[in-house]
């Protein structure tokens, strides 16, 4: 077990390599000059040339590439071309804020999911089953921005329950988790009730009621545990899409978190932010990659075997 | 006279799915009595599997119904047990093994635990040290080493998991076990060694068994009685010498006998049955194996058969008998 985490550890660094080459290229390929941008409107050729060199930006594409990994790899990332800060700095400052809402979007989505998902399969076709088909089907379809503007309107402007914008406490976490949690929590409601249906159709289910366990007991010990591994699979391409995908929610409610960071480093060509907080990004979903086949493993014998194989 | 453990009286039994209405089973009548092994024959889709999952109440809810009939155990009609009473009667008075050992285990429960949770759930109050006892020794009983309990299924052969299944069934030494096709996923060597160890294990506990097979050499070795099934009905019951010596026979098992080579007769080819089960969404009139019958005459047509009863133990449901009186000269 232990070498199979090792092994899928070191697997994380080529995977680092190439992102970072392709990335690297990307940046210097788009039109713009970065010096350019940032000197402002008057200044001399002289002082241009010399925030080229400041930045290194006067060396070969290659050179910068093989200085910026050096430097990267004894954990300096560099400055900010757009605000002369520690790109560490800039990066750690909002990466919080992220992983909170990502992390408190994926309680929300998986918890309400699979409790609602089972109720859904257990009582196929009853009033309950239809609502929640009804309301997963619109909510899977609706964009989360749209969501997120309607909670907005209800429980910040209408009942000003909730704080409007920003992050003065934890409670600023709640409508961005919910409003990116529900089109996901909508799929997971469907997959854990198509999967439940799937499995209380299985033979073992029978064996199970042939042997006189009770209802309960066969939903929850025979059946939940063989349903819930595509559910793990699910949650974890979740999380990976979230840490780079609230962007747009990020917009909405004004939050300073990685998506607007991202955004506005593009616009500048921060070459600098853009690498550090892809590559971060691309290091914590090789992470929850690894979490999710770890957490499958230890809920299906089958996959274990193979993985101490 | 043998006492009665099971009786299936008229029982009919239909799956409502979206695009047909199947009739399953169209009035079965049998009876297993106590510490006796019944042999149920058949050809696929002929209601065997709706039959056993019948006594146990295992239908597809909502899709599949009892319309009519009853099924007596010790003198009680199951279909009338509430959830708690099924539950009491499900592993412990009567418990079944499955078709296919390789999809009845479940995956992500260690066998030990599968074997154990049954003896748990009917001794309440039973000691973790005794069921684990009780655990170590069904392994035995049905040739499996104890100390593999702690693996799951999938680390086991097709055979073993049939011995776990197996172990599992009879852990509550139950008055009564629904064999359907233990072995028939099997390779043919694993066979014969299963159903030594069932036959072995049915005399030693004294267990009635109904034993669901579309092999009649299987019946011959284990079975003290037999009925013939075809579409939904019991066309032919009888002791196990009824079935293999008598000279009367529905036309039906006269046609399954025909179609299992006799090594010690040489004939050219075999004899099978001309034609297919019936569609139970869209059954024949009359006889339901009229289509396929090669004695069929215009009454099989439009009269459904008596049974007749031709000796105490002995019955066929077809009009060929209808002038054979009982207790005839077989
Ligand atoms: N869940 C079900 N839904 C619809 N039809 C079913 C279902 N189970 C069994 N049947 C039908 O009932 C008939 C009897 O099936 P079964 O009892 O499994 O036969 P056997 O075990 O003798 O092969 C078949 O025609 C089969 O297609
Ligand atoms: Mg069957």
């Amino acid at each position: 077990m232990v070498k199979y985490i090792v092994k899928r550890l070191i697997l994380i660094i080529p995977i680092i390599f190439g992102i970072s080459i392709i990335l690297f290229t990307i940046m210097n390929l788009t039109p713009g000059d970065p010096a350019q941008m940032l000197i402002g409107d008057t200044y001399t050729e002289e002082a241009l040339d010399q925030l080229r060199a400041e930045l290194g930006l006067d060396k070969p594409f290659f050179q910068q590439y093989i200085d910026y990994i050096w430097n990267a790899l004894h954990g300096d990332f560099g400055i900010s071309y757009r605000t002369r800060n520690p790109v560490f700095d800039e990066v750690f400052s909002r990466f919080p804020h992220t992983v909170a809402i990502t992390f408190l979007s994926i309680i929300i989505q998986v918890v309400v999911g699979v409790i609602v998902g089972i109720v859904a399969a257990v009582k196929q076709y009853s009033l309950l089953d239809t609502v929640s088909q009804a309301i997963t089907m619109v909510l899977a379809s609706v964009p989360d921005f749209w969501i997120g503007l309607m909670l907005l309107l209800l429980f910040s402007v209408k009942l000003g329950l909730l704080p409007l914008s920003g992050i003065e406490n934890w409670t600023g976490y709640i409508l961005p988790a919910v409003a990116v949690a529900l089109p996901y929590m909508a799929n997971l409601i469907r997959l854990t009730r198509s999967t439940m249906l799937d499995v209380m159709r299985m033979d073992y289910i029978d064996t199970a009621k042939a042997k006189g366990v009770p209802k309960k007991k066969i939903i929850f010990k025979h059946a939940l545990k063989n349903a819930l591994l595509p559910v793990v699979t699910l949650a974890g391409v979740n999380i990976s899409w979230m840490l780079g995908g609230t962007i747009v929610i990020e917009q909405v409610f004004n939050i300073p978190g990685i998506g607007s960071l991202m955004i506005t480093s593009i616009r500048n060509k921060d070459t600098p932010v853009v690498m550090a907080t892809v590559m971060f990004i691309a290091v914590l979903s090789c992470l929850i990659n690894l979490a999710t086949d770890l957490i499958y493993a230890a809920i299906d014998p089958r996959v274990k075997a193979q993985i101490k194989g | 006279m043998a006492e009665k453990l099971l009786e299936i009286k008229d029982l009919w039994v239909e799956f409502k799915t979206d695009d047909a209405l199947v009739h399953a089973l169209n009035g079965v009548n049998l009876t297993v009595n106590k510490g006796e092994a019944y042999g149920l024959v058949g050809e696929t889709g002929a209601g065997k599997t709706t039959t056993c999952k019948s006594i146990l109440q295992l239908l597809p809810e909502r899709v599949g119904k009892i319309t009519n009939g009853e099924i007596l155990f010790e003198g009680k009609n199951i279909p009338d047990f509430t959830e708690k009473e099924l539950e009491d009667f499900r592993g412990s008075k009567c418990a079944m093994i499955f078709q296919d050992p390789m999809t009845s285990l479940n995956p992500v429960l260690t066998v030990g635990d599968q074997v154990a949770e049954e003896i748990e759930l009917h001794n309440p109050g039973m000691s973790k040290e005794d069921i684990d006892k009780r655990v170590d020794d069904m392994f035995k009983l049905v040739g499996l080493l104890p100390e593999r309990k702690g693996e799951f299924p999938h680390q086991f052969s097709g055979g073993m998991k049939q011995r776990i299944v197996i172990a599992m069934g009879l852990a509550c030494q139950p008055d009564l076990l629904l064999a359907d096709e233990p072995t028939t996923a099997l390779d043919v060597t694993i066979q014969l060694q299963i159903l030594k160890l069932m036959k072995d294990l049915k005399e030693q506990m004294n267990t009635a068994m109904i034993m669901v097979t579309h092999d009649l050499g299987i019946v011959a070795k284990i079975c003290d009685r037999a009925g013939i099934m075809y579409a939904g009905e019991i066309i032919e019951d009888g002791d196990i010498e009824d079935i293999f010596e008598s000279k009367y026979h529905h036309p039906y098992t006269v046609g399954l006998f025909g179609s299992i080579p006799d090594l010690t007769v040489k004939t050219d080819r075999l004899n099978p049955i001309q034609g297919l089960m019936p569609d139970p969404a869209d059954l024949p009139t009359g006889c339901k194996f009229h289509p396929r019958c090669p004695k069929c005459y215009e009454e099989c047509v439009n009269v459904e058969p008596k049974v007749y009863q031709l000796s105490p133990s002995h019955m066929i449901k077809c009009h060929l008998f209808k002038d054979i009186k009982e207790g005839g000269n077989e």
